[in-house]
């Protein structure tokens, strides 16, 4: 994710419909700009949690930006509201935490509310466009467990936490198999890629 | 053992970057920052309204050092740290995010109230150099405040 951006890559972002929920109204509107700037045509800018709900339920959303530090905790919330409605079309959506400030605290809870990244603040397009762009490609299952919904968390596959043997179907046990044979070392792994002609 | 989920659900931002007739990430970047240009004024304009209520709050919150006033002064600096960031009035940013420190350490910081007033004084000689400050030591007094929020807890 902290690649440069690919400033000669493209995006269309025509047809896709924002929600962007921010209490302070100058960050609302320079993000809505940003936004039109990078071709988004349809921009939901919400101030109060309240707006932001009611745009979720009646339109179709391909991404949420949200600045989740309100003055009550109502900003995460939202991130887990959204992410637990069964019935929404847009319960899957890209959700980008917009933090005003990125305590440790604020980005475990962002990402523990279920957002699929985290971008500090002030915003940068560059950086901005760079989430987005990473939230395009990325291909994260989702989790519905009793205390979290949202995009799996595991980003390295670290196995089961210890003493456990997991609650998932692809965790690896760690009873670990004996090896069948010695190691392949790297001129025969090398050998196995290298070009050769083979009789047709 | 509880029930997990898990499945692979439509990413709907996943076509925006496969359509050929996309515009070129270089040009939504310079585009956006356009956009921003044009409201350059009107925003720097606000932003000198929020830092006079800030040094408005943080007397009140000196005086009172109520909950609801620390953090009325927390949402203020962090809106200061973004509307001052964009436009690049990184100095003042950096101020800013020192005090959201300061704040967010509440009453573990021994000294809080005391670094409160430090952080308003360097803001308001920071508001006076400008966007291209010269004249003092402004790296030293930033370093000066991060060092206060990160002090005694």
């Amino acid at each position: 994710m902290g690649a440069a951006l690919d400033l000669s890559a493209r995006i269309n972002l025509n047809r896709t419909s924002v929600l962007v929920l921010d209490s302070n109204p100058q960050s609302l509107d320079l993000l809505r700009r940003v936004l039109n700037g990078f071709g988004v045509r349809s921009v939901h800018a919400c101030q109060h949690v309240r707006d932001a709900e009611r745009i979720f339920y009646d339109q179709t959303l391909e991404l949420i930006i949200v600045d989740p530090l309100f003055e009550d905790d109502s900003g995460f919330e939202f991130i887990r509201f959204a992410r637990r409605e069964e019935n929404s079309p847009n319960r899957c959506v890209g959700i980008i935490a917009a933090l005003g400030h990125q305590t440790l605290g604020n980005v475990r809870a962002a990402r523990d509310a279920g957002a699929n990244t985290v971008v500090a603040k002030p915003l940068s397009p560059d950086v901005l466009l760079q989430r987005i762009h990473w939230v395009a490609r990325e291909s994260r299952p989702f989790i519905v467990a009793p205390n979290y919904v949202g995009p799996d968390r595991r980003f390295k596959n670290q196995g089961p936490p210890l003493g456990t043997n997991g609650r998932r179907t692809d965790d690896l046990s760690f009873d670990v198999p004996v090896a069948a044979g010695p190691d392949m070392n790297q001129s025969q792994i090398d050998e196995m890629f290298k070009p050769m002609k083979v009789a047709l | 053992m509880s029930q997990v989920r898990k499945f692979l659900p439509e990413n709907k931002l996943a076509k925006t970057i496969t359509d050929p007739n996309g515009m070129l990430l270089g040009h939504a970047v310079k585009k956006a920052a356009e956009n921003i240009e044009k409201v350059r004024d009107i925003h720097l304009a606000a932003l000198e309204v929020k830092l006079d209520e800030l040094a408005q709050v943080a007397a009140t919150a000196m005086q009172s050092q109520s909950a609801s006033d620390a953090a009325n002064l927390y949402r203020l600096a962090r809106e200061v740290l973004g509307d001052a960031g964009i436009f690049g009035l990184k100095h003042i940013s950096r101020a800013a995010h020192s005090l959201c420190e300061l704040m967010a350490a509440g009453d573990r910081h021994r000294h809080q109230w005391a670094g409160v007033a430090v952080h308003v004084e360097a803001l308001a000689i920071l508001r006076r150099e400008g966007k291209n400050p010269t004249g003092a030591d402004l790296d030293g007094m930033l370093a000066g405040l991060a060092k206060i929020s990160r002090a005694p807890v």
